[in-house]
């Protein structure tokens, strides 16, 4: 498992090679049941649209360099498949080519290129600092080197996470999620929200715990700083979603927030809380896309997409409704979802560190996210299912779902829920 | 089961789990043999009974859970799968008092989650069997912790017990629910709050006067609070809901006295058992009588039910047999309950240190209980002894017709004659005796209070033929504390500076956009030439035109413009010639060549 596979060495940093371990394990999941179920859907999702060969052999691009990327063995490897990702991923925010869904993705692009050169310094940095850019579990920095310089190194890894953070939308760069989301393709949004905003993740724990390594960067000020940007964002996120009244803004102001709670469990640089966020990982991959995909067919039956209109519309798709109750469930962590284990682990890890006021503050700020959660979701699912006497079911068609869709539905929510009955097969034994 | 849900679920059975599993499913029996003819021919009827087994399943759970993870899991199903009970009937109060269930289940549910990882992170066990041993060195991180850890527990249990101040989802949900889940959200539910707050006393805190002493304040307050507000309301349903919160303030006073006495608290904590009992029996009696005559009737307020118990003995019997065992009156497991905790109250007084303090607790206690007759008898003499104002209606209830079902009445009577005759039993069987003068003492003078306080309250103050509302509207801690304040926090506060936040950048890159690099609009030319020929040509077209006075005409601006014009495309051609480009390289190399002699031989 721990072996390397190099396909093409220029010189000592530029070499093409890949490796499996634990994180590229979940991130491999996470990818090949979120692309297959969403492709699956796009089958029935896509079909009136236009300019479907680019769709799919695009989607398929980004499959292929989204799993090269969670193998990747190296920095260089690494930022060359993420590069990549970002731009395999343009085409699909921008499938519609009206003048917003090309704005959306320019604005995405724009950031994504920013974040990628913010990492492209830290780099250049690391490069010189590091004993190797190979990720090894605990990091690979040259002590004796970086003595002299801890500044500039902590710097470097500190724009690395921000240029990371870009893509995992941690404030301040988070804005390009809400104006993607919304605009791009259902399956596409869903494969957005649910890895490719999760690469930025990935990124982080490669430089943090890879390469820099979490014993240099605990008790700096760079742990600060990150740890004010996480908590500023999980509860921005969560407070925004609450006031939103577009449902796949919402859930995408949802997804800047879930994502910093995996961010939360990094920066807590406890074991426990490290476990709290592979589980967090990929509890919300599955459950985000699957509320993704369901939005998609919420706003195709209701013909809005506004959350208001979505009232009663379990009354004629209950089957529908449950799933998009679950994974809400797994959202604000309500057992026995799998949001509730990741919750409790980065909530017990959190508590356990002994870092400044972060046992009280960190806990606090989640819990509170939790409940905004609760208050942005939850009314869409009560609703949908108690509209009330007066209600009239008139302004929601009954079109015709295939099963193929609600298999593809049911088997992310079923993942989700799987996380939290059998944490265990996820992030490796001995749980 | 050591790897399921990552931690591993336990179950653990012993006395009090027992009973109170034994007491759900007699109290779910009851309810569903109730429920059909209840619900008679409303829709969705098929949600009602799949939630409420999915209730029981839950309830049953927290009860047999052996870890408080476990628990807590059970917990959130339950306060989830009720919800549906409250929101069952679609209308439009159902609706809101159904979020404010949910508010109030959610908010406690994350509080709750927060103490019980406080205590673990704390005490490193969550196991019930061990969780005594483990809370009583104080924990890794000292004795504050474990206080806060007990404060977040308390709220999240008693947030589903219905204690002060979140007691607010009680007096609402308890009216719009069908009456069958509003026995069981008042007889069951609440009490599984009460465990909760058991676990939190009786394995944390035993014998700390701190944590008693803030117990017995909540369950003072919360059990005057709810006796009061049940005079006040004439709402058959929300009565009841009011005299829950009421009851339940006895039983947190009750856990309050045993945690003070600790070892010597063994008659308090029979007492808190028995009442919590009694609780449940009695109200699931009581709330499926309010259904008999809701669903005939389908009014719930007592100007429009008066009278209707008229000619109905059975149902007569049934209410006042529940009723009298609430308010304790001797003979009834009610007495019991509450003369044990009366018993246990007198002899706390040197945990509080003062007499003065032991009498107040004492009489508001005593009071407490006068209220419970005062309420029930006031709800008992308008349904079933006197009449309806409006004739017509009276006739109707006087007719003979067939108004419940033989299960129905197999649910009413089988729990109230259970009270009575476990009060029977229970005061023979027991080596205490109850029916000793001064133990009386304590009964009577509630009892006293009781009927003077319907005499002088309810007939005098609160009726003027008709009931009068006189519901406390102005105490609605949701709609005038709660709601305000957070509403204000979150839109005001927490919203407006998140949205700052949230357009930081954007604003930036669009304030930069509308400044910086904003896209200059194209000059109209409005002259010829440059600023130089405009302004030498037209001070020579004025001088000309002063000198010989005569209007200005533009034209030596207009020729210098045409000169520089002219100029400027000699410049242009010079510019783009190969020749302007070799002078220049030239000069170029020149300069380089001085620079390197300058270098080589001058330095």
């Amino acid at each position: 498992m721990d072996k390397m596979i190099t396909l093409w060495k220029f010189n000592d940093v530029l070499s093409l090679s890949y490796k499996i371990d634990s994180v590229s394990i979940v991130f491999l999941i996470a990818i090949v049941v979120l692309f297959a179920c969403s492709g699956v859907y796009s089958i029935y999702y896509m079909k009136e649209k236009e300019n479907l060969k680019r769709y799919y052999i695009v989607y398929m691009l980004l499959f292929f360099v989204l799993c090269a990327m969670s193998c990747a063995g190296n920095l260089f490897t690494f930022y060359l498949n993420y590069e990549l990702m970002t731009l395999t991923s343009a085409p699909l925010v921008m499938h519609e080519q009206t003048i917003e869904a090309r704005l959306a993705g320019f604005k995405y692009l724009i950031y994504s290129l920013m974040g990628a050169y913010c990492v492209l310094f830290g780099f250049y940095v690391l490069n010189k600092y590091c004993v190797s850019l190979d990720f090894t579990y605990g990091g690979t920095l040259n002590m004796a080197a970086v003595s002299e310089h801890q500044g500039l190194v902590l710097t470097a890894v500190f724009l690395m996470i921000l240029g990371f953070g870009v893509k995992a939308g941690m404030w301040p760069f988070h804005s390009w999620l809400t104006s993607a989301h919304p605009i791009a393709v259902s399956p596409a949004s869903a494969v957005l929200s649910g890895v490719i905003v999760k690469a930025g993740a990935v990124g982080i724990i490669r430089v943090v715990f890879f390469l820099a390594g979490k014993d240099f960067i605990d008790g700096t000020w760079v742990k600060m700083a990150w740890m004010v940007l996480i908590l500023l964002t999980i509860l921005m996120g969560s407070t925004l979603a609450f006031f939103e009244p577009v449902l796949k803004k919402r859930l995408a102001y949802s997804t800047i927030s879930q994502v910093s709670y995996i961010l939360f469990g990094l920066v807590t640089m406890t074991d426990v809380a490290y476990k709290g966020a592979m589980l967090q990982f990929i509890a919300h991959a599955f459950a985000k896309c699957a509320l993704f995909l369901m939005a998609g067919l919420m706003i195709k039956i209701s013909g809005s997409v506004y959350v208001k209109d979505l009232k009663g519309i379990g009354r004629k798709y209950p089957l529908l409704l449950w799933c998009f109750t679950i994974c809400s469930l797994s959202m604000i962590g309500i057992p026995p979802t799998g949001g509730f284990i990741a919750k409790w682990y980065l909530i017990e890890g959190s508590l356990n560190s002994d870092y400044y006021n972060f046992p009280w503050s960190g806990p606090m700020f989640l819990l509170l996210s939790a409940l905004l959660t609760a208050g942005y979701l939850l009314p869409i699912v009560l609703r949908g299912f108690f509209p009330g006497e007066e209600f009239e079911d008139n302004n929601i068609e009954k079109i015709k779902i295939p099963a193929y869709v609600y298999v593809s539905v049911i088997v992310l929510t079923a993942m989700a829920v799987l996380v939290g009955i059998c944490p265990g097969i996820f992030v490796g034994g001995g749980m | 089961m050591n790897s399921l849900f990552g931690f591993g679920v336990s179950f653990a059975l012993d006395g009090f789990k027992i009973l109170y599993m034994a007491v759900s499913l007699f109290a779910w029996t009851m309810c569903l043999i109730f429920a059909p003819r209840y619900l008679g021919k409303e829709k969705h009827q098929g949600r009602f009974y799949v939630f409420s087994i999915i209730t029981l399943i839950a309830t049953l759970g927290v009860f047999a859970a052996g870890d408080l993870f476990t628990l807590f899991m059970f917990f959130e199903t339950m306060s989830f799968a009720s919800y549906v009970w409250v929101a069952q009937e679609e209308n439009e109060k159902a609706l809101k008092a159904a979020d404010t269930y949910m508010a109030v289940a959610v908010i406690g549910g994350l509080v709750l989650l927060m103490g019980i990882l406080l205590l673990y992170t704390n005490v490193g066990t969550l196991d019930l069997a061990s969780l005594k041993e483990a809370c009583a060195t104080g924990g890794k991180y000292g004795k504050g912790r474990l206080y806060a850890a007990a404060f977040c527990m308390f709220f999240g249990f008693s947030a589903k017990a219905g204690a002060f101040p979140i007691h607010i989802w009680l007096p609402k949900a308890h009216p719009v629910a069908p009456a069958p889940a509003s026995a069981l959200l008042s007889g069951v539910l609440t009490k599984t709050g009460i465990y909760g707050i058991m676990i939190v006393s009786f394995y944390i805190f035993e014998g700390d006067a701190l944590w008693g002493c803030f117990v017995l304040a909540i369950g003072l307050t919360t059990m005057v609070l709810g006796a009061l507000l049940a005079l006040f309301s004439i709402d058959i349903k929300r009565t009841l809901a009011c005299s829950s919160v009421s009851q339940i303030g006895f039983i947190i006073v009750g856990i309050a006295v045993s945690v003070l006495l600790s070892e010597e608290g063994k008659m308090a904590r029979y007492g808190t058992l028995l009442h919590m009992v009694n609780h449940t029996f009695v109200k699931i009696c009581v709330f499926l009588v309010a259904g008999v005559i809701y669903q005939n009737v389908h009014k719930l307020d007592l100007n429009s039910i008066r009278g209707f118990g008229k000619n109905k003995p059975f149902l007569a019997v049934s209410f006042a047999l529940g009723a009298l065992s609430l308010a304790g009156v001797p003979g009834f497991l009610g007495f019991l309950s509450k003369t044990g905790m009366h018993e246990a109250l007198l002899e706390i007084g040197g945990v509080l240190g003062s007499k003065l303090l032991l009498k107040s607790v004492e009489c508001l206690f005593l009071f407490s209980g006068g209220c419970t007759l005062c309420y029930m008898l006031k709800l008992f003499v308008c349904v079933f002894v006197e009449r309806n104002e409006d004739e017509k209606v009276m006739a109707g209830y006087l007719e003979k017709k067939p108004y419940m079902g033989m299960l129905q009445r197999a649910a009413v009577i089988i729990p109230s004659i259970c009270v009575l005759a476990l009060g029977i039993i229970i005061s023979i069987k027991d080596e205490y005796t109850f029916y000793a003068l001064h133990v009386l003492k304590g009964s009577f003078i509630s009892i006293a209070i009781g009927i003077f306080l319907y005499f002088a309250m309810v007939r005098l103050l609160l009726m003027d033929k008709r009931y009068l509302d006189m519901w406390p509207k102005w105490l609605d801690l949701e709609e005038k504390v709660y709601k305000p304040f957070f509403g204000t926090f979150s839109t005001h506060v927490l919203g407006f500076e998140m949205r700052i936040l949230d357009n930081m950048i954007d604003s930036t890159v669009v304030f930069l956009r509308k400044t910086m690099y904003k896209d200059l609009p194209l000059k109209e030319k409005n002259y010829e030439g440059t600023i130089f020929t405009h302004l030498f040509g037209h001070t020579v077209d004025v001088v000309n035109a002063k000198l010989k006075h005569e209007e200005v005409k533009y034209d030596y601006e207009h020729k210098m413009a045409l000169k520089s014009m002219e100029r400027q495309e000699n410049v242009s051609l010079a510019k783009r010639s190969l020749s302007f480009g070799l002078i220049l390289a030239c000069l170029g190399v020149f300069l380089m060549l001085f620079f390197i002699l300058y270098i080589v031989y001058l330095r």
